[in-house]
């Protein structure tokens, strides 16, 4: 339990273990998977010094099913893993969404697809954070790009996931995982730790699903005098299953409206000289680094170059992409992977602007550099419709 | 006769949700309904207070058992009633957690969890209800539909043995492990109090019979012919064990088959939290009385500065990184990052810890080109050479590195200053961090040395301090000799 305000030099999974103290968790289950695995292990030894519990499940599926579990019983809970448990963990995270049981998933990307490249970086789940239970399920995805976002975006994640009663996915990267960096890190009394909203009625009137007070329900922990009944299985405000038309659509309507980016806290996009860009990165990650460095390059060459960077990428921050799209000419979206957050962004242009997906599957990173000549080469090229104009002479 | 059998009930019929839940999903003979009277039986008997009880469950018929039963209950995933239930047993020990499952979700797609809820002993009771198949989707063979049964997949017979969920729940460590049947009313009452009253894991099979997805297509009567049939079966423990093994093809022994103590898993656990606790309280205090170490406000550094140590792995090569950024951060104010190689590569003859310095934030976090590289072996120093700045420091060990490709290069007996001097050859490491700092202008010594204070393990401090003072001592006199040369 961090006391004071102090600079502490730290890997990015020290960080998120931190950040998830900091944040108040008191329950963890996980399996062990590299690169994630030095969350668990100093969770393993701390979480028990504060009054709180740790234990390693048999695998991922478990995992998660036991954070659900811890999430009922009224912990604030969370796991940690990479792209093979991140899959084993997609029924349950379905669950989890369906039961509305906060908790987190810090996912530390490492390359696909399947073992992959356990020791190296790629940032390819970005879609399976969204879209890898199956169903149209509410969830929460932050990105983290440094060793300090770790620790506080871990935070955000936790207070969000409480918040609104939905999974929160935790995403960075090996790359940022094991790096070590210097850190501000606070007295763990100044972090806000936002509850899941309380119940005010008795137990006689209360439903575990009521949507009288707004779209997220609020909570009563089992074993309180409330006893309640929840299922996987679509159900109605009380909790039973249902197989009315009605009361499915109600309930599958209210999940989309529960996370929105209009949402507090959940449109959260950083902008670097973006006011006056004529070509703007949108990069997440270790990305969104090497962009900010190509910036400051760029500009010292006279591009005019701006960076937006998403730390909530689920929900999409659609309003904010297309603002800037109507404004700008080229949008360049770098990405250590095959193009999975381009295909948004590219949504949310709805062509105002040409946008450029850059990828690269390696396993190394972007370097500033190299995203300069990229985006010399993209302002060079005859745009459509020039060439267009051109045709027709 | 009926008269008296509903007053039996009574009690039970006040555990049942009143409204909405009924009829349940069961069918007509299904031995589900039997199992569930009994289950409220032995709680009403046991007098556990209702708020006290969660009930969990996966998929299956068995699974709709808490749809209707006035507890906390809770209807997970197929499979996942265990490790849901270690969740919410683990957050609150004082919770009565029960869990019902087929035997399609027990012993087939939760079958892992089974064993590993067993093997931990954490206290919860699991009731299986094996009837031989998968009654909700349809009448599918599972792990222990008998061998040439029919089931809807598989139409010539069922071409696997099935398996004994009690053998191996016993084999995987529970200690408390029984079997009854539907039949069974009253043992079943008392096999539910023992295991519900059992500290540790319990698990309680109950043969029961599907009608509708075995017995018919297996041709075996109706329910209350299936239901015949286990009983006539099922035999008694201590008859069981003297029955001659030709006898027993087809019967079942039924009865408590384990009853063990081990310690419970939560009850360990929070031994350990207790521990941790207390240590950690007294910890607290020793800390504030530790002073924190006063930021030096270092150089303004010229840019991005690059800094890497090579070797082998095992070299300690990742500690001297670390320290140098912690000395750097830390203890000096500036910005650093550190990154590694990792896996197989971190094992192999090219292992480095790179570090990279600046005033300013940093962007890029990898190591460009070298402002400074030390290598304690030939094979870094023949593949980092290249990476190093024209105008950039190549410290190396002379020992293990012969071939030197330029003669700007500073050439120090690390490994042997720590074997000869300091007495310990593991800290050759840090007699080169000495040399690093006297060599380099970047990070001041006593930000190094506050950073080794610490790195290292508490009581090696002083043999740390002294291998960096001999590289500092070394790399300087190198410096004069060279100066008096010139």
């Amino acid at each position: 339990m961090n006391q004071r305000r102090e600079t502490m030099f730290l890997q990015g999974n020290e960080a998120v273990a931190l950040g998830a103290l900091a944040a108040g968790i008191n329950f963890f289950a996980g399996y062990p998977i590299t690169p994630s695995t030095e969350i668990a292990e100093i969770l393993s030894e701390e979480l028990p010094k504060v009054g709180g519990k740790f234990i390693q499940m048999e695998d991922e599926i478990a995992s998660m099913a036991a954070i659900v579990g811890a999430s009922m019983a009224g912990a604030r809970a969370m796991t940690a893993t990479s792209g093979p448990g991140f899959s084993l963990m997609q029924e349950n995270i379905g669950l989890a969404s369906m039961l509305e049981a906060p908790c987190v998933i810090a996912n530390v990307q490492r390359g696909g697809p399947s073992t992959g490249l356990p020791t190296r970086t790629h940032s390819a789940d970005m879609m399976q954070a969204k879209w890898g239970s199956h169903g149209d399920y509410p969830i929460i995805g932050v990105v983290a790009s440094s060793v300090s976002e770790c620790f506080y975006l871990i935070i955000k994640t936790v207070n969000l996931s409480e918040q609104y009663r939905v999974p929160a996915v935790f995403l960075t990267e090996e790359s940022i995982g094991h790096m070590r960096e210097n850190i501000e890190v606070p007295s763990f009394e100044e972090v806000e730790k936002v509850q899941r909203p309380a119940t005010t009625v008795g137990p006689e009137e209360y439903l575990p699903y009521d949507d009288r007070f707004g779209d997220v329900p609020p909570f009563v922990k089992f074993g309180v005098g409330y006893r309640y009944h929840i299922t996987g299985l679509t159900h109605d405000k009380s909790g039973f299953p249902t197989s009315r038309p009605d009361e499915i659509e109600e309930l599958m309507l209210r999940f989309r409206r529960k996370v929105t980016e209009d949402r507090p806290g959940l449109t959260e996009v950083e902008s670097y000289l973006a006011e006056d860009a004529e070509v703007l990165f949108f990069a997440y990650g270790s990305s969104a680094r090497a962009a900010k460095g190509t910036v400051n390059s760029g500009r010292k060459k006279g591009l005019k170059l701006g960076l937006l960077k998403p730390v909530v990428i689920w929900p999409f921050p659609r309003k904010v992409v297309a603002k800037a799209a109507a404004r700008v000419k080229h949008i360049i979206v770098p990405e250590l992977n095959l193009g999975q957050i381009v295909g948004e962004v590219e949504r949310a242009a709805c062509g105002m602007a040409a946008v450029h997906g850059i990828s690269k599957v390696s396993s190394e990173l972007f370097s500033p550099g190299e995203l300069l000549e990229h985006v010399e080469r993209i302002v060079k090229r005859k745009s459509w419709r020039a060439i267009a104009a051109s045709v027709a002479k | 006769m009926s008269v008296v059998l509903q007053d039996k009930l009574a009690p039970v019929r006040d555990y049942l949700r009143k409204d909405k839940k009924f009829p349940t999903v069961w069918c007509a003979g299904c031995g589900a309904g039997i199992v569930q009277t009994a289950l409220l039986t032995a709680i009403h008997e046991l007098s556990i207070p209702r708020d006290r009880i969660v009930f969990v469950s996966g998929i299956g018929c068995t699974g709709r058992m808490p749809t209707y039963v006035d507890f906390n209950t809770i209807h997970v995933t197929h499979g996942r009633a265990l490790p849901s239930a270690t969740g919410l047993k683990i957050v609150n020990p004082d919770f009565v957690v029960l869990t019902a499952m087929g035997d399609g979700d027990a012993a087939a797609i939760g079958g892992n969890h089974l064993i590993h809820a067993a093997r931990r002993n954490i206290d919860i009771t699991a009731i299986v209800v094996n009837n031989n198949i998968y009654g909700m989707t349809g009448g599918q063979y599972s792990p222990t539909t008998p061998l040439d049964s029919l089931a809807s997949t598989a139409p010539y017979g069922c071409q696997e043995p099935p398996f004994d969920l009690c053998q191996l729940t016993a084999g995987a460590g529970g200690t408390f492990v029984a079997r009854t049947t539907v039949f069974h009313f009253t043992m079943m009452v008392s096999l539910f109090r023992k295991a519900i009253e059992h500290r540790g894991f319990s698990m309680v099979e109950v043969m029961s019979d599907c009608p509708t997805g075995f017995g018919r297509r297996n041709k075996l009567g109706s329910a209350v012919k299936m239901i015949q049939h286990l009983k006539d079966n099922a035999v008694r423990l201590k008859n069981w064990e003297q029955m001659p093994p030709e006898e027993r093809n087809g019967k079942f022994p039924i009865g408590v088959l384990v009853e063990s103590e081990r310690e419970e898993y939560t009850a360990r656990y929070e031994k350990v939290v207790q521990g941790a606790t207390a240590a950690a309280a007294a910890g607290r205090e020793e800390e504030i009385l530790e002073e924190v170490a006063p930021k030096r406000e270092g150089e303004e550094l010229p840019g991005v500065v690059s800094v890497r140590f090579s070797g082998s792995g095992g070299q300690g090569l990742l500690l001297a990184g670390v320290i140098y950024g912690k000395a750097a951060s830390i203890f000096d104010g500036k910005n650093a990052v550190q990154t590694q190689s990792y896996g197989p590569e971190a094992r192999g003859g090219a292992s480095k810890s790179d570090i990279v310095l600046s005033t300013s934030p940093i962007d890029y976090p990898l190591a460009e080109k070298l402002d400074v590289l030390l290598c304690l072996n030939q094979e870094s120093c023949d593949k980092y050479f290249p990476d190093l700045k024209e105008d950039g420091i190549l410290i190396v060990d002379s020992l293990h590195v012969k071939r030197i490709p330029t003669s700007t290069a500073y050439v120090l007996p690390f490994t042997e200053i720590a074997k000869n001097v300091v007495g310990r050859v593991v800290v050759a490491n840090v007699v080169a961090l000495g040399a690093v700092c006297e060599l380099t202008p970047y990070v001041s010594r006593g930000a190094f040395e506050d950073a080794l204070r610490i790195s290292v393990p508490k009581g090696t401090e002083q043999i740390n301090l002294h291998a960096f003072e001999e590289g500092v001592r070394a790399a300087r006199e190198l410096v004069a000799a060279r100066a008096s040369r010139s």
